[in-house]
């Protein structure tokens, strides 16, 4: 057992109203620069739709991730032969077109216009040429519009729906959608680590944080591409890659990333688990339907007599198993089982889970008309407006049975708390969905006073970095010790 | 001793002494440059003897012929044109050497004149007495092709001849046209002209390279036998002519690459993927 620790999150999309607040508070520390206007390191989707960049799921067009071949994986667009034929033209990176022409607008014109017969506007102008443009894309370009021809048809999480299916995906008054937050996952096989010809990103062995090395990136750009999840982004005024570090200086510092921090809906949680890195490979290259159960497999139980004792011998510090014990993420993923990964066919092995949104699946049409009823609209899953197979592809590489589990544990903890607020129901009616996916009323009341009640400190519990120890490794700090001082000296001025 | 005779001694030594320099350096310009292609009363070799030239055209017209032959022949001078016609039309390649340097070849050689007063021909073209190709061997002709082709590298570790010279030859594949082609060059030198070249060559790019690099006597030896043999065979070699087949390959493996690009690149992602929601014309009037 290699035991390490990995700062992990879980994102609650039921209770994402697409605020977008996310990705303003990460916009303006970190990407509000030149060069960087287009990087949405935190970015809001519609689903159905296209996200950004534009059908980045589609790994035909992209070519990240993984691939299995034989009884390992292989990079799907990078490697020996492919490195040198893209060297100097890679056709499967996401050009400016796939992302957008970010754009201003020039508000000192409605101070500074000339007097006339006409309000002066401020006219759209392109970040990076400074011409007039006219945007016909944005990063959320396709907000709320889950029902478009030109963006939710075009989702590929819905091509290999039937017809039918798809057809009845969106129909008028039965369409549906939902908001999809997506950091960079940090994840534990992370195929832009892999695909880097410079060796310039590496994985924090104390907290799983995936990085950029600055001064060692040389602007191969391997892994824009190989990131299925289109998380690095090229900084074409720097000429390095940048990508989502996770608020790193904050998390350092005890404090929740700033994504988090400002989430309005309070819908993201974050904190420890413990994995097994010796089972990295194994799992990463299991078969596609065990995907999610072996992923979920490999993180351990932090209250485990035996794994703190792996994790202590790996020189995981005390603070950190502590964080494990107490991790929201882990009660989520773990305990509950209500969490899954986004895409994991892509076999990254993301850190980033997600709670599927319920209600989107939630009421259906009959005889032609929406049904709203109180009795039929908590009604069977199955017969859910989105289609299970959707939601399937995109958190559980297909498996339609694993996301109706989680889905029908969401329902229980409904129903029961219905029946505790409310008391309007009978007894067999809650009971039936509870013994169906084995939960008790106190796990039911737990996953409620979480998802609903949480505290701040509930949501974020982050280990201590132990800066110091870490400092220690570096220069002794005796060296120090007695010597320093604030660093002038100057004589004082006299008289007046 | 007397301090008056050891003043008289030490002008005197310094006297020989500046004598002897000055009259070395001419003596040293014309061994180095000019004696590849002259003599001084031992015949003609590539251009003329030189015995007592200085008594037969003025010195300014001969200082001025000395650095650069072709201007004078251009500039219509009858002299030299004769002299041009006279020697199978072989420039002597121009130098730097200044006025003063050439006055001091031109001494030299005057006083060189007397010296060889006697052995002189006159300065009509006779062949040098013994041929130093006399005893060669088809050996000696393997070795020089060798040599010329850059199979073998000479011993000093000068470049082959072919880098810049051709000859009409099947056994050399490829060869240069930096400077002439030598199929003829035994026919209008004959062996010694080739030997005192090659020794030390008066053409300023090839002496610059074999001035640390120079050829051994028995490697100036095969290689002017190498010469002579190709001016013999030259009538029964039928050298491929490369020049167009090389442009021929040059097209059709300019094709196969291209081809193959298109057929390696054919699966590419051609258009950003929101082309048609972004080639859409724009609603907005401008």
């Amino acid at each position: 057992m290699d035991i390490r620790s990995q700062i992990a999150m879980v994102f609650h999309l039921d209770k994402c109203i697409g605020c977008h607040t996310c990705s303003i508070a990460c916009k303006n520390i970190w990407t509000d620069r030149k060069g960087a206007e287009y990087m949405w390191w935190n970015n809001v989707e519609t689903k159905p739709g296209t996200g950004y960049p534009s059908k980045w799921e589609d790994q035909d067009i992209y070519k990240g991730g993984w691939e299995k071949k034989g009884k390992t994986i292989r990079l799907k667009g990078a490697g020996k032969f492919k490195g040198l034929k893209n060297m100097f033209h890679n056709p499967n990176m996401p050009v400016l077109e796939d992302y957008y022409e970010p754009w201003t607008y020039q508000y000192e014109h409605l101070f500074e216009a000339e007097e006339g017969d006409d309000q002066p506007v401020a006219r759209p102008v392109s970040l990076i040429t400074g011409e007039p443009i006219t945007p016909k894309a944005g990063p959320n370009w396709d907000d709320d519009l889950g029902g478009s021809q030109e963006y939710a048809r075009k989702d590929v999480n819905a091509r290999n729906l039937s017809a039918a299916e798809q057809e009845a995906m969106f129909q008028l008054e039965r369409m549906s959608f939902h908001y999809l937050p997506r950091i960079c996952n940090h994840c534990l096989n992370p195929a832009c680590v892999a695909a880097c010809p410079s060796g310039a990103i590496y994985k924090r062995g104390e907290d799983g944080i995936v990085l950029i090395n600055q001064k060692k990136c040389r602007a191969w750009r391997m892994c824009v591409t190989a990131c299925p999840y289109k998380k690095s982004y090229f900084n074409w005024n720097t000429g390095k890659s940048e990508k989502c570090l996770l608020c790193y200086p904050r998390v350092e510092s005890g404090q929740a990333p700033a994504c988090m921090h400002s989430c309005v809906g309070r819908i993201r949680y974050l904190g420890v688990l413990l994995y097994d890195a010796d089972k990295i490979e194994a799992v990463a290259s299991c078969a596609e339907h065990d995907l999610v159960e072996k992923h979920l497999d490999i993180y351990l139980d932090p209250n485990d007599p035996a794994v703190i004792k792996a994790a202590r011998a790996n020189g995981v510090a005390d603070s950190t198993i502590t964080s494990a014990q107490n991790s929201p993420v882990y009660k989520f993923v773990k305990k509950w089982g209500l969490a899954l990964p986004l895409h994991p066919e892509f076999r990254t092995l993301p850190n980033l889970f997600y709670v599927p949104p319920l209600l989107p699946t939630m009421a259906f049409v009959e005889n032609g008309s929406y049904e709203t009823t109180s009795e039929s609209f908590w009604g069977a899953i199955e017969k859910s407006r989105l289609p299970m197979k959707y939601l399937a592809n995109l958190f559980s590489a297909g498996n339609e049975k694993t996301i109706e589990t989680v889905l029908k544990k969401l329902m229980a903890v409904r129903l029961h708390r219905r029946n505790v607020t409310v008391g309007d129901l009978p007894e067999d009616e809650v009971n039936g969905p509870m013994n169906e996916v084995m939960m008790d009323k106190d796990t039911a009341d737990a996953i409620f006073r979480l998802t609903s009640l949480p505290l701040f400190d509930d949501r974020f519990v982050i280990p201590a970095a132990h800066r110091e120890e870490a400092m220690e490794m570096l220069e002794s700090t005796a060296d120090v010790k007695g010597n320093t001082g604030f660093g002038f000296k100057e004589p004082p001025k006299r008289g007046l | 001793m007397n301090i008056y005779r050891m003043k008289t001694l030490l002008l005197f030594i310094g006297i020989f002494a500046f004598t002897i320099v000055f009259a070395g350096e001419g003596e040293n310009i014309f061994k180095k440059t000019c004696a590849a292609c002259h003599t001084i009363g031992k015949g003609r070799l590539v251009g003329p003897d030189l015995k007592n030239i200085t008594k037969k055209q003025s010195q300014e017209w001969l200082v001025s012929f000395i650095q650069s032959s072709t201007a004078k022949i251009k500039s219509g001078d009858a002299d030299a044109i004769a002299i041009f016609e006279q020697y199978n039309k072989i420039k002597m390649p121009d130098n730097n050497y200044t006025d003063a340097q050439i006055i001091k070849v031109l001494n030299y050689i005057s006083q060189a004149s007397g010296i060889n007063q006697g052995s002189g021909t006159g300065g009509q073209a006779t062949a040098p007495a013994t041929d130093i190709l006399s005893e060669t061997t088809a050996e000696n002709i393997k070795a020089g092709a060798a040599i010329f082709s850059g199979k073998q590298r000479p011993v000093n570790g000068g470049a082959a001849c072919s880098s810049c010279h051709k000859v009409r030859d099947e056994r050399i594949f490829s060869s240069g046209t930096l400077a002439k082609d030598l199929s003829l060059v035994y026919d209008v030198m004959g062996s010694a002209g080739i030997a005192a070249i090659v020794k030390s060559p008066p053409f300023s790019v090839m002496g610059a390279a074999y001035k640390n690099h120079p050829l051994t006597e028995e490697e100036v030896i095969n290689l002017t036998a190498y010469l002579r043999s190709v001016s013999e065979e030259r009538i029964y070699q039928r050298p491929t002519d490369f020049s167009m087949l090389f442009v021929f390959f040059g097209i059709v493996v300019f094709i196969i690459i291209f081809m193959s690009t298109i057929i390696l690149y054919f699966k590419r992602k051609k258009l950003p993927v929101n082309h048609d929601v972004l080639s859409r014309p724009s609603k907005v009037i401008n």
